[in-house]
């Protein structure tokens, strides 16, 4: 029973060949052959430079900052940050040196933008400045932010984002919440979801364009781990929200229920008809299931008593799993034979 | 960055047939047989679903049966419900196999339920005798998982057995230890693919897998009692942390040497150079970073970003508990470290030397 889908004018792919091999269509020397065609030495070669690259680069890192932290008590104020604006200045210069398109300039500039958060931390440490620590995250955010713009760096934009989310998580947590006492997690989310969403919406856009119009600027777009990253930053606020405004009953529910209903069944539409994506509609496909199991388990365990509401509950969670799983299925042949007549129009 | 285009499947095919390997009417075969499918395995989401669904039932039909059935809790008849819920998952699996997810569902979460009776239950008997529970435990539910499969060939229960036994070395071994016992788990599970790569590492795999209940077993009986000499202020061997280290250690070597290929044509000599040396190194701490490494290369040779992902977290876990136990002030690790960077660097760009040199050459080829 063939459970892949060739196309012997694409690219080929390991799990190919395996499955070839495993249905026992190539022999074990044909096997290895095609394996050493997709894997030569050249490839390895490759991915070991990565790899020392990336490995040298974080151990170089990580022994300058013991050999700070070593001599940080007897050392001046003036040479703490003498040094680390030295560090940062040679990271960025290394950067312009083997060029912002290549892996080790994008670390590098990585590199930077951390050690930007630690003159701040040090700034702050010496001259006690008493500020609150979601300034410090805002501080480090817009600092580094033209270097994110001009690195196209994936990694990069991903620790950019989490620091935005770390802002605004401190920022509410020491000052928002005192100013806006009402529903104070739902406006929580609702910033996390906000900030989430931005992103989002870049990447998509980024992905979108390069299809037609590839911009330099959006390169990073490219990377497709990072959907399901961005993804997720989405999705887990506008579920925890919902799941916790149900368990609460809360007012908040008559703003996340719309919310969380139309946004999963427009990003279901989008990843179906706009941008076929099987992962993204498992996570989103996921996200309803879970949120709408919380739902369930609420009123089964208002209307009934508790033996009967587990074994209720068991049976409904293996029937959304069921639905769920089901309808991915469905979904997943659906995009397949749509990918087959596009493919058959083009020929 | 990566300037090698993959082949398409029909350079790959011209490519084996110059070799002899494929003859034209079975590449016609493999292309009128995959071309326009449009049947597909389930998709990952739809089994992560499927499993995680049925592992969240078991849990609230276990809470079902406590709350239902008024026994004691060390009753021995949790026991026997254990062996009844699991008998019937099991058959319900084996039989009705293709009859839809819910039905599978269902026995998976009735199978998890008898599992969980059956070393509650165990544990609870064990208590009596006071015995070594974990290592009973663990052989049990060794024999459950893999049994089972053998049974049903479920790729499920192939997961969830793997997630066992590495949920147990995780709680009962070192760090080293359990890196080991990862690898051979992603090798098993892997083990369909027959890459070249996990065929290396297979004998590796089979080996950590007997080793372990072997090592604890030995543990158990105190065979290794002469190597404990924890009154001494210098032990004799320091750096075997535990007997039960020393004998996984050996029984890993042995089963490498007896079932691996590697050292076919070598004396026994050879051979056993070859062994003292990889068991000092396995020894030896390092030995968790080699072991996260070895997962980097399994994961890139099979391309499972997974893997990969996986691999890199251990190697940053293995890594900062390297130079954590280090014996050396902060200064000395801060300048072996920066060593160890600019070590790494130099062979990257020692490595793209080589390969632009390699370039014209190949080009005039």
């Amino acid at each position: 029973m063939p459970h892949i889908s060739l196309n012997p004018n694409q690219p080929a792919q390991l799990k190919q060949l395996q499955q070839l091999h495993a249905d026992g269509l190539l022999s074990d020397a044909a096997y290895r052959a095609a394996y050493k065609q997709l894997h030569p030495p050249q490839v390895w070669l490759n991915w070991i430079e990565q790899l020392c690259w990336m490995l040298g680069s974080a151990s170089l890192l990580i022994g300058v900052l013991f050999f700070f932290a070593y001599n940080w008590a007897a050392l001046p104020s003036m040479a703490k940050f003498g040094l680390l604006q030295l560090a940062i200045l040679s990271c960025v210069g290394g950067a312009l040196h083997l060029g912002i398109k290549r892996l080790g300039g994008q670390l590098l500039i990585t590199a930077a933008s951390v050690l930007v958060g630690v003159l701040l931390a040090v700034f702050g440490q010496v001259y006690q400045t008493g500020a609150d620590a979601y300034s410090l995250f805002v501080s480090w955010a817009v600092l580094i932010s033209l270097w994110v713009l001009v690195a196209r760096f994936a990694a990069l934009w991903l620790i950019w984002l989490l620091l935005m989310q770390l802002a605004w998580g401190l920022y509410w947590q020491q000052l928002g919440q005192h100013l806006w006492p009402w529903q104070p997690e739902s406006i929580a989310l609702l910033g996390h979801l906000l900030i989430g969403s931005v992103y989002w919406s870049i990447y998509e856009f980024g992905q979108h364009r390069n299809r037609f119009q590839p911009a330099d600027w959006l390169d990073w777009t490219q990377w497709q781990w990072l959907r399901p990253v961005l993804l997720l930053g989405l999705l887990l606020p506008v579920n925890l929200a919902t799941s916790l405004s149900v368990l609460e009953i809360d007012p908040s529910l008559l703003v996340w229920l719309p919310l969380w209903l139309l946004g999963s069944v427009a990003l279901h539409a989008y990843y179906y008809y706009r941008q076929p994506n099987l992962s993204a509609l498992g996570l989103v496909v996921s996200g309803l299931c879970l949120t709408s199991l919380v739902a369930i388990g609420k009123l089964l365990a208002v209307w009934l008593d508790d033996i009967s509401m587990v074994l209720l509950f068991a049976l409904v969670i293996l029937a959304v799993a069921t639905v769920a799983a089901r309808w991915l299925q469905y979904l997943a042949r659906q995009l397949r034979t749509s990918a087959h007549t596009r493919r058959g129009v083009v020929k | 960055m990566n300037s090698h285009r993959p082949p398409s499947l029909q350079e790959i095919f011209d490519q084996l047939a110059q070799q002899q390997l494929l003859n034209h009417t079975d590449q016609v075969k493999i292309l009128a047989l995959y071309s326009n499918s449009t049947k597909q395995s389930t998709p990952l989401f739809a089994k992560i679903l499927t499993a995680v669904g049925a592992w969240l039932a078991a849990w609230f039909l276990l809470l079902f049966l406590a709350l239902s059935l008024s026994f004691n809790i060390d009753s021995p008849a949790w026991l026997w419900v254990g062996v009844v819920l699991f008998s019937i998952g099991l058959a319900l699996q084996t039989r009705l196999r293709a009859d839809g997810v819910f039905i599978g569902q269902f026995s998976l979460a009735v199978w998890i339920v008898g599992q969980i009776l059956i070393l509650f239950g165990s544990f609870q008997a064990l208590e009596v005798y006071n015995t070594n529970h974990f290592l009973i435990l663990l052989l049990i539910q060794l024999a459950l998982s893999s049994g089972s499969y053998w049974l049903s060939q479920q790729f499920a229960l192939r997961w969830l057995a793997a997630i066992a036994v590495f949920g147990w070395s995780w709680w009962a071994l070192p760090f080293v230890l359990h890196l080991f016992v990862l690898i051979a788990l992603l090798c098993w599970l892997w083990q369909p693919m027959k890459s070249p790569v996990i065929e290396l590492l297979q004998p590796l795999a089979w080996a950590a897998l007997w080793a372990l209940p072997c090592s604890l077993l030995a543990n158990d009986l105190q065979l290794l009692w002469f190597l404990r000499d924890s009154d001494a202020a210098h032990p004799l061997l320091l750096w075997l942390f535990t007997p039960a280290q020393v004998l996984l250690a050996t029984a890993l070597l042995i089963n490498i040497a007896q079932l691996s290929q590697w050292f076919k044509n070598w004396s026994l000599l050879q051979r056993l150079i070859m062994i003292c040396g990889l068991a000092l190194l396995a020894m030896y701490s390092p030995a968790s970073v080699m072991a996260a490494l070895l997962l980097l290369v399994l994961g890139f040779a099979n391309d499972r970003l997974s893997i990969q992902v996986i691999a890199v977290l251990f190697l940053s876990y293995a890594l900062w508990l390297l130079y954590y136990t280090l014996q050396l002030s902060l200064a000395e690790k801060s300048a072996l470290m920066m060593a160890t960077g600019l070590l790494l660097l130099g062979s990257g760009w020692l490595l793209r030397r080589m390969m632009v040199g390699a370039l014209p050459k190949e080009q005039s080829v």
